[in-house]
Formats: structure tokens, C-alpha cells, sequence
């Protein structure tokens, strides 16, 4: 029965490598899920540019404005991909899990769970691009109302960030002041 | 210099004027403040640059098909988050930058635009404290 148990078979051999090792391995698999918010922006900037394009074959005497609507959205949008880099190198490069006292499973957990935690920024980075494709479209359609649709984007945008600044908050969080760590 | 020149400009310069009052703010009132004010600086300069290759790059996507142009701009997003990450990893292995000021730095341009455009009209403001059972 004993030697079924893959779980505690697992953690026993999880166990038997030294702590430093580990910690740093769960950090290298953190940063690598951290890393996967970056597509987030690309697929939404890459939208954003789509509806630029349309609106401009559509309407070419409205280009400037929707070019300029689409300049601020996708600007916008890629404010995840830069928290989840800043996420990502900082398990890689500057590590404050590694001099962490406490469980080595929890720290190493905590080091996966905020590399997890980032990919939370893939949802705000394709829908800020998205929101920045409309803007753009309904700009091309009618400029007249570019300050008012430039506005409303702008507030949808922000709105959609929160979440990945959550995202951000619980990973500067699990690797600066665990709290699972005051608990054991 | 392009379409949205003058819209760079305004906000390349709403931007300067933020961090150079920041820049002085901490110069006055924090010790030691050399780091974050050269990764303040750092991080800005290198937004308002990534800021600058969008505008180039969504100026030439816009006159492209618009399935070669979803192509073209997530490519080109790629090359600035490789930048950004090299930015960071140099702040990180820096001793004389400081990474919390390089990151708002690197940010900073996109709340210069939120404020820009979100709290630039008074009405706005007005309309908040109107009551609508009132009318």
C-alpha cells in the first residue's frame, strides 16, 4: 500500500535534493509561468492594429484620428507584459525566496504560485487591445466623436487592468512577505 | 514626422515635466537618492523610446492588410518586451539603478496617459456631485 502513495513517494524524493536547489528550481518554473502573460498584449495589440488597418481601408480621411486612438490603446495595453516581466526576472536574477527562513515546500510552492499568479495578465492584455480595436473601428466610423469614444476606452482600459495589478500584488506578495510562512 | 507626431509630443512632454518634478522631490526629501533617481530616468527614457516605436510601428500597420498588420504589430510588440526585459535585468544587476523607480518608470508613461485623458475635463468632476433625482 505503502509504495502506491506516488504523492508521498514524490514529496520523499522532492525532499532528498538540497534546499537551495529546490527553491531555485520552483523559482525557474515561476518565472517561466510568469512569462506566459506576455502573450496577453501581443494577441490585443496585434487585434488593435487589425482594426486600425480596417478602419483605415474603410474610411481613409479618418486614418489620423483612428491612428490616434489606436496609439494610446495599444499603449496601454502593454502594461501587463511589463509586470510579468518584472515578476519573471525578479525570480530569475534578484530572488528573495532563496534567504527565506521556514518550510522549503512552502517557499518553493510560493515560488511556482507567483509565477502562476502572473498569468492572470494575458485577460487585461487581450482586452485592453480589444477595447483599443473598437475604439479604432468606431473612431474610423465617426470621428467627430474621438475625444468621447478616446475617453470611454480609456476608462474600460483602466478598469481592465485591476486584475492584472492584482495579479501583480499577490506575486510581490508571495515572494516578499509570505504570509503562509508566519502560519507554520 | 508622422501622424500622431504631435500627440507624442504632448504627451513626451506631460511625461518630462512629471519626472523632473518627481526627480526634484526626491533630490529635496529622501537620503541617498541617486539610484532611484537615475532608474527613474532610466525607465522613463527607455518607455518614452518604446513609446515612440509603437507610434512608427502603428503607423506602418495601418497602411497593411489587416490580417499582415495583426501579424507585423504582435511581432514588433515582441521585440519591445525583449527590450523591456533586458531594462529590467540590467536594473536588476545594477547596483547604482534602483529597480522600483526603473519600473515606474517603465509605467509612468501609460498613467501620464490616463491622466491626460480620463481628468482633463472639469465637467466631469461636476457631474459627479449632481444629484440625478434632482433634475
Amino acid at each position: 500500500m505503502e509504495n502506491t502513495n506516488f504523492v508521498m513517494i514524490f514529496l520523499n524524493w522532492l525532499m532528498s535534493f538540497d534546499r537551495k536547489a529546490l527553491i531555485l528550481a520552483a523559482s525557474a518554473i515561476g518565472a517561466g509561468f510568469a512569462m506566459i502573460a506576455g502573450i496577453g498584449p501581443g494577441i490585443g495589440q496585434g487585434y488593435a492594429a487589425g482594426k486600425g488597418a480596417e478602419a483605415t481601408s474603410i474610411n481613409p480621411k479618418t486614418s489620423k484620428q483612428a491612428i490616434m486612438v489606436m496609439l494610446i490603446g495599444a499603449g496601454i495595453a502593454e502594461t501587463s507584459g511589463i509586470l510579468a516581466l518584472v515578476v519573471a526576472l525578479i525570480l530569475l536574477f534578484g530572488n528573495p525566496l532563496v534567504g527565506q527562513s521556514g518550510s522549503v515546500l512552502v517557499i518553493a510552492a510560493s515560488a511556482i504560485a507567483a509565477g502562476i499568479s502572473m498569468i492572470a495578465g494575458v485577460g487585461p492584455g487581450i482586452g485592453q487591445g480589444y477595447a483599443a480595436g473598437k475604439g479604432t473601428e468606431s473612431t474610423g466610423k465617426r470621428p467627430k466623436y474621438q475625444s468621447t469614444i478616446l475617453r470611454t476606452m480609456l476608462l474600460g482600459q483602466a478598469v481592465a487592468q485591476t486584475t492584472g495589478i492584482y495579479a501583480l500584488i499577490v506575486a510581490l506578495v508571495l515572494m516578499f512577505s509570505n504570509p503562509l510562512l508566519k502560519l507554520l | 514626422m508622422g501622424y500622431t507626431w504631435n500627440l507624442q509630443l504632448k504627451i513626451f512632454k506631460c511625461t518630462a515635466g512629471i519626472v523632473i518634478i518627481i526627480v526634484i522631490g526626491l533630490a529635496i526629501f529622501t537620503q541617498n537618492p541617486l539610484p532611484m533617481i537615475y532608474g527613474l530616468l532610466f525607465g522613463t527614457a527607455i518607455s518614452m523610446l518604446n513609446f515612440r516605436v509603437l507610434a512608427l510601428t502603428l503607423e506602418k500597420a495601418v497602411c497593411m492588410a489587416p490580417s499582415k498588420a495583426q501579424v507585423y504589430a504582435s511581432s514588433r510588440y515582441f521585440i519591445r518586451f525583449i527590450t523591456n526585459g533586458i531594462v529590467i535585468f540590467i536594473s536588476l544587476k545594477a547596483d547604482y539603478l534602483n529597480i522600483i523607480g526603473v519600473i515606474i518608470g517603465l509605467v509612468m508613461i501609460k498613467i501620464i496617459i490616463f491622466v491626460q485623458n480620463l481628468f482633463n475635463n472639469k465637467m466631469f468632476f461636476k457631474r459627479i456631485f449632481i444629484r440625478k433625482e434632482g433634475k
